[in-house]
């Protein structure tokens, strides 16, 4: 039994943000994220999450990297059921957190997931993004915990997003990062339908 | 920020403060958010996480006030435009107000930015940028040399497994790890390989595996150095060197750094990180501190003009209510009362005795309301007396113009009083020609006259033959000037008829009583003497007798006749009002006459009907006056016309017969009379017939007069007002 992915990108824009805050740039940006693959895979008794997310640093996220910001991302995953009349239920809903720093003493880029306290360094940006891009098999949830949930008459999906952490960048940079879509990294919303 | 709070308090100090909970809530909602937002600038602040939310709620607050501000501004405006009370007075004082406050607030601005964005360059200089590069290549070349070392060490391990079998390098290795002073020493065949591992800790029982990156180095390099941040807070020296033997293997040998150099190391870079990130972000800062410090600027300003809006109006609120109060009172309304404040200043005093004002000049305009009213009454009182006087009052002006004229006056002129007002007497002569006579008469005399004067004047007006009684005065100023003149007039016509009827019926009934009481005796002794002396005398005196009996017989019965017509003359008129068809009431008359010949009779009747309202008997009467009185004329040879035609004078209709003889006429001294008793041209006759018809026609409101132009023959024209035709 495993939920696989049969569309991935179309989006929802979740804009639901006060006019003046919601970020101007949207889905605009040509430094959006990008999932371009995302599954949910049944191994054992967890289910996995398998993904492929494409990021495209700006110029001005990378400089200020390179001046010693951290930068942090957090992965959304949501399972939801669909309801025709209400708005759809949630019947999970995961982040995690991923921060990339410099190291100027080794000149070294380390990423860290706080939750797990996993942490690696890498000697090239690149190195360092790619370790993001490939997720392979994250837990995501224990199937005896989920499936009780799960109402076989109704259909299900699934959810994932990987948000940039405007809100973590020192305070000057936060009103800026709002408004400049050089800090929209963030990605959108791929949905996809869970099936048995 | 000191200044600025400065002035909000100064406004605050104008406001009453009971009446303005609402200002105070918003200055400490504003000074809230100014405080918030200051407080999330500090990095270390919990609010800090809200920083973005601050901002956006305190543009968007400002936004809202600006709009309170424009919208204020917008109704300023209207109201200037519409010039209504205070509004100038509104501008000035908050355009003063504006630039009392704004301008030290701008100079304070200004320093303030300056002072910013020196304080934030002044953090860095070239020194200290230098200073920390140093540092931080300290670091590394100490560090550097460091791995040199161990990488010196591991080769010299490495050597020394040369040559040795994997079983013997294995047991080796424990010793050159203690030798080296390494913490953990593997061989390798190949990646994921592992031939022998020794480790300081033995509960580690895999060893640190190399990453891909090492082995991709190892290979191009023939050696691998390398710090590696093992765990957090530990460095270690991996270093990574091919062993030569038959079968490639590696030696990988790890070195912990001293604690020691390691957090001087640590310490360095995040030192240098800091100082780098700040650096980065120093561009960013002064936007955000500029931004705040705009944003707690343009609140407290706008805030600070809006509450001064607030209780400008409240100041000028009072002024306000006067000047539309005194603008009332202008326009004439009296009864303004302004709502009093509680306060005891200047403007509390002043609109006190405004109201106080408005009170009095409200009771003196009621009482000057009251006495008009009275005076007002009185002449309506006496212009009642006057319009239902029965005499006619006319009251001219200095040039002779009519003043005013009251309903008498039309009721005897048949003028509408309106058609009076501003005429003179001669311009309402040409408009009614028929009134011409007593209104030429009435002007003539009103000129000439200095004082009181009396007239009557006769003319034949609407109701027939009027005659007036007028007395007049010219009215004279206190200075003896003349300012106009008074009319009394009365229509006398109905008093002076009785008069003269009461008079001769007076005479009448005295000539009756003591004229026909004698005669009776007088013809009874007569017809007796001649009854008794007939047979004794002779017959020359029985003849002369009988002669002289029948003479004073014959003259008796001609004075008890003319008796009789006195008698009939001063008989109250019995009328008996019916409709009466002239024409035909003419042709039976004229059918009692047998006429001789060498008399003609013409009549011509209009053919349109020809009605009197009259007493039938008293009608014949006078038509058998009138035309026994033409026969006579005539004696015996001659024409008599009779005319009847319908006619409109004043406003009346009337019927009109004329009736023409060619007789001998009528002397022009007798015309004035001939209608008097006892006035005949007749050798025959008592002299009352025509006395007799006039005095009938008039009391049927007709008039009879004498045709004077007609040269031949005598003429009569009768005028009777036209009766409804009834069926």
């Amino acid at each position: 039994m495993a939920f696989t992915m049969h569309c991935c990108a179309n989006t929802k824009t979740a804009a639901l943000l006060l006019i003046g805050l919601a970020p101007l740039h949207g889905s605009a940006s040509p430094y959006t994220a990008e999932i371009s693959q995302a599954e949910l895979a049944l191994q054992g008794q967890h289910y996995l999450l398998s993904a492929q997310i494409h990021y495209r640093l700006s110029d001005r996220a990378i400089e200020a990297l390179k001046n010693g910001v951290p930068l942090y991302w957090t992965l959304l995953i949501n399972l939801k059921q669909h309801r025709p009349w209400l708005w759809d239920k949630t019947l999970l809903s995961q982040t995690h957190t991923y921060r990339i720093s410099y190291h100027a003493l080794l000149n070294q880029y380390r990423w860290v997931a706080p939750q797990t306290g996993q942490s690696q360094s890498f000697a090239t940006l690149s190195a360092a993004m790619e370790q993001m891009s490939n997720i392979r098999n994250l837990p995501i949830i224990d199937s005896r915990l989920i499936e009780p949930l799960i109402d076989s008459s109704q259909s299900h999906y699934a959810e994932l997003k990987i948000n940039f952490d405007g809100e973590r960048l020192p305070l000057p940079l936060r009103p800026i990062a709002a408004i400049d879509s050089q800090w929209a990294l963030s990605s959108t919303w791929t949905l996809w339908p869970l099936t048995k | 920020m000191g200044i600025i709070q400065h002035l909000d308090t100064m406004a605050f100090n104008k406001i009453k403060l009971p009446a303005n909970l609402s200002v105070l809530a918003l200055f400490g909602l504003v000074l809230l958010l100014l405080q918030l937002m200051s407080s999330a600038t500090q990095e270390a602040s919990e609010l800090s996480g809200i920083y973005n939310w601050l901002l956006l709620i305190n543009i968007i607050g400002s936004i809202a006030l600006l709009a309170l501000v424009c919208a204020n501004i917008y109704t300023l405006a209207l109201q200037l435009k519409k010039h209504e009370a205070g509004s100038r007075l509104t501008i000035r004082m908050v355009s003063l107000f504006v630039v009392l406050a704004l301008s030290p607030a701008a100079i304070v601005f200004y320093f303030s930015m300056q002072f910013l964005h020196q304080g934030i360059d002044s953090w860095f200089n070239v020194e200290i940028d230098r200073a920390m590069e140093d540092s931080l290549e300290l670091s590394q070349a100490s560090l550097d040399q460091r791995m040199r070392w161990h990488l010196k060490q591991t080769k010299l391990a490495a050597e020394s497994l040369d040559a040795s079998s994997e079983h013997l390098a294995s047991l080796k290795l424990e010793n050159l790890r203690v030798l080296s002073d390494a913490s953990e020493m593997t061989l390798f065949s190949r990646p994921e390989r592992i031939i022998a591992s020794s480790s300081s800790t033995p509960s580690e029982i895999l060893p640190h595996m190399p990453d891909k990156n090492a082995w991709l180095q190892l290979r191009q390099n023939n050696e691998f150095v390398a710090l590696t941040p093992e765990y957090e807070s530990q460095l270690m020296i991996r270093v990574i060197v091919p062993i030569n033997s038959e079968k490639p293997h590696y030696l990988q040998a790890l070195y912990p750094v001293p604690v020691r150099i390691a957090d001087l190391a640590d310490s360095v870079e995040f030192e240098f990180i800091r100082y780098q990130e700040l650096n980065y972000l120093r561009h960013s800062l002064k936007i955000s501190f500029s931004l705040a410090l705009s944003l707690v600027l343009l609140m407290s300003m706008l805030a600070a003009i809006w509450v001064s809006f607030f209780s400008i109006r409240n100041i000028i609120a009072p002024v306000k209510a006067l000047v539309k109060g005194t603008q009332a009172v202008a326009s004439g309304q009296y009864d303004q009362q302004l709502p009093v404040t509680t306060s005891h200043d200047d403007l509390g005093f002043l609109v006190e005795s405004f109201n106080e004002m408005t009170l009095r000049i409200a009771k003196a305009s009621h009482e000057s309301r009251i006495a008009g009213q009275e005076v007002e009454n009185q002449r309506a009182y006496l212009e009642t007396i006057l319009a239902n006087l029965t005499a006619g009052v006319i009251s001219f002006d200095a040039d002779n113009k009519i003043r005013t004229a009251n309903q008498a006056a039309h009721r005897i002129f048949r003028i509408p009083v309106n058609q009076f007002i501003d005429q003179t007497l001669p311009q309402l002569t040409t408009r009614y020609p028929e009134l011409s006579e007593p209104l030429k008469c009435m002007h003539r005399l009103m000129e000439q006259a200095d004082d009181i004067w009396q007239q009557r004047i006769a003319f034949l007006g609407s109701k027939g033959r009027q005659e007036l009684l007028c007395r007049g005065t010219p009215l004279f100023s206190q200075s003896g000037q003349r300012v106009g003149a008074l009319i009394v007039f009365d229509d006398v016509t109905n008093l002076i008829q009785a008069q003269k009827n009461a008079a001769w019926g007076e005479v009448a009934r005295r000539l009756a009583h003591e004229i026909k009481n004698p005669l009776t005796p007088i013809q009874l002794s007569a017809e007796r003497l001649q009854r008794r002396l007939s047979g004794q005398l002779t017959d020359e005196y029985a003849d002369m007798l009988q002669r002289s009996t029948k003479t004073i017989v014959q003259q008796v019965e001609a004075m008890k006749e003319m008796v009789d017509d006195f008698s009939e003359y001063a008989k109250p008129p019995k009328k008996n009002n019916v409709s009466i068809d002239l024409p035909e009431l003419i042709q039976g008359v004229l059918a009692l006459y047998a006429l001789k010949s060498g008399i003609a009779i013409h009549t011509q009747f209009a053919p349109e009907p020809l009605i009197i309202q009259g007493d039938p008997v008293s009608i014949r009467q006078v038509l058998h006056n009138m035309i026994k009185n033409a026969l006579e004329a005539i004696n015996g040879n001659g024409n008599i016309d009779i005319t009847v035609h319908r006619l409109q004078k004043n406003n009346t209709d009337f019927i009109e017969m004329a009736l023409f003889d060619d007789g001998p006429g009528i002397k022009e001294e007798q015309i004035e009379q001939i209608f008097e008793p006892y006035v005949t041209t007749k050798a025959k006759g008592t002299g009352l017939g025509l006395a007799i018809v006039k005095k009938i026609v008039e009391e049927h409101g007709g008039a009879i007069w004498v045709d004077a132009k007609r040269r031949q023959g005598a003429g009569f024209i009768l005028q009777l007002p036209a009766g409804h035709f009834t069926t």
